[in-house]
């Protein structure tokens, strides 16, 4: 006896030629996904937490410098570097920019007089 | 409903399949923008990040003695001095400096015995004695005696008796700590002198406003540096250089939107084709949305993948082409573990600087085609 006809199931698509499109697709939503998971475990807990070593080392030796650039170099000392340009307004002032409120109480600004007898 | 979204799907990704170069191209031109910029982002956010956090751990500011030829030593009474001044909790004297050495310069600092006692025990270092060093894992030295010549104001030979652990090579990558005798001797300083005064304050905020009566207590003229600046010039630099970095790559975005363009204009075919669609009963919408789709199928995996290659090259541990590619460094960088807790704001970032113009290209071509009328689609031809 012959076998009957398979019954229509016209809730599937013929895949046979899709298979390829199928295999795209899934590769895209796997690599997706991997990085949103990462984005999210990173956010909370640290893909790759730095280690805590290096903290307390620059507090036991005293330094406020990091060894980011190499030694002698400007950039190594971001702040204490002796710039190349000589901020002062006027070159009587000093060397160092003085503060306001003392640069007008001290003499050097002061309003001459006109000399009494 | 749900079928039709999942054919739409399957359909997009076959006909992206009917073009497998130009498909791979388009991926692999964006997911490499993707990781050029994110990349120097990331690098500039992970370097003022940490640099923030380990300098958490430095002085609460710096006080030097200046004179117009530059800095001068302190005397060590100058931290009783400072000491004087409410709000300072501690002060400390340090000696340090920069000398060279036939290799390349290092930084010296003189061992305080009771800061170094203070270590846990995964960085333990012992304090050196006279004529011994320790050094970080960039400084060079030959290997049968381990013998460093230094040569500061006068010249010492000291033997590398111990390293620094490459997990601080942040802190110590060139970084040479001896005895503080021999440092002063190094260094020109007479007993009781030093380089400059590291001063703790009670509460950090207060460490501005301290500045004028730290200025006034000394008998001479001093520059005092907080860590809030000190700070702020590394957030500067970095924040500098990534904002140029992503300047540069905008031109690239904008390439990369009109090659978009021009592919998915030549993709979806002759105008007649585009009727026979229509003429089948596809709606503009459809036509416009399998380009959405097949657009996002190329796309977001592209920018993901550049993203998690991105994040990779600037967090995996041993890290060392950021400090030879773009901070000086030759022969040897240092090994930067970078903290990686901000990445997501970034990542958002850049997936929004190229999925906007790639999208919008996308949107433009496709609906410039799908409004047209199948009938004159059809007669006209191309």
């Amino acid at each position: 006896m012959p076998d009957s006809p398979r019954p229509a199931e016209p809730d599937r698509f013929p895949l046979d030629r899709l298979v390829p499109a199928g295999w795209l697709l899934g590769i895209a939503l796997t690599v997706v996904s991997l990085c949103v998971l990462t984005l999210t475990y990173d956010t909370f807990s640290g893909v790759f937490p730095p280690p805590d070593q290096a903290a307390p080392l620059l507090h036991a030796i005293g330094l406020d410098e990091l060894a980011l650039v190499p030694s002698g170099r400007p950039a190594r000392r971001p702040v204490i570097s002796s710039s190349p340009i000589d901020w002062r307004y006027g070159p009587v002032l000093p060397r160092q920019a003085p503060e306001l409120i003392p640069l007008l109480k001290s003499e050097l600004l002061a309003t001459p007089r006109a000399a009494t007898p | 409903m749900r079928h039709r979204r999942y054919a739409q799907f399957l359909w997009a990704g076959r006909e992206l399949l009917a073009h497998p170069g130009a498909t791979l191209l388009m991926a692999l031109s964006m997911g490499l923008l993707t990781t050029m910029l994110a990349t120097g982002l990331l690098l500039s956010q992970a370097l003022t990040a940490t640099t923030s956090r380990l300098l958490d751990q430095g002085p609460d500011l710096v006080v030097r003695r200046v004179t117009p030829d530059g800095g001068q030593p302190i005397s060590s009474q100058a931290a009783d001095l400072a000491l004087k001044i409410p709000g300072i909790t501690a002060a400390r004297p340090r000696i340090w400096g920069t000398v060279p050495t036939p290799q390349a310069a290092v930084t010296v600092v003189a061992a305080d015995r009771d800061a170094l006692g203070l270590l846990n025990a995964n960085a333990a270092i012992q304090p050196p004695k006279r004529g011994d060093a320790v050094a970080g894992s960039g400084v060079r030295v030959p290997e049968p005696d381990a013998h460093l010549v230094l040569q500061g104001a006068a010249a010492i030979t000291v033997r590398v008796t111990q390293r620094f652990p490459e997990e601080t090579d942040l802190v110590s990558h060139d970084l040479v700590m001896l005895h503080p005798d021999d440092a002063r001797h190094l260094l020109g300083l007479a007993p009781d002198e030093a380089c400059d005064l590291a001063l703790g304050v009670f509460h950090p905020d207060e460490a501005e406003a301290l500045r004028p009566e730290l200025a006034r207590v000394f008998p001479w003229p001093v520059h005092i540096a907080t860590r809030q600046e000190t700070r702020k010039h590394y957030a500067t630099a970095f924040g500098r250089r990534g904002g140029l970095a992503a300047l540069l790559y905008i031109p690239a975005v904008i390439a990369l939107a009109l090659l978009t363009a021009g592919v998915i204009r030549q993709q979806i075919g002759s105008r007649s084709r585009v009727g026979l669609l229509k003429a089948l009963g596809w709606t503009s919408r459809d036509i416009v949305a399998l380009q959405i789709t097949k657009a996002a199928i190329v796309g977001l995996p592209a920018i993901a993948g550049g993203l998690m290659l991105a994040y990779a090259l600037v967090y995996a541990p041993s890290q060392t082409w950021a400090g030879m590619l773009l901070l000086g460094w030759q022969e040897t960088a240092p090994i930067m573990h970078l903290d990686a807790g901000f990445a997501a704001p970034v990542f958002l970032e850049v997936a929004g600087i190229l999925l906007i113009p790639y999208l919008a290209a996308v949107l433009w071509s496709s609906l410039l085609q799908a409004a047209s009328n199948p009938h004159d689609l059809l007669n006209r031809g191309n």
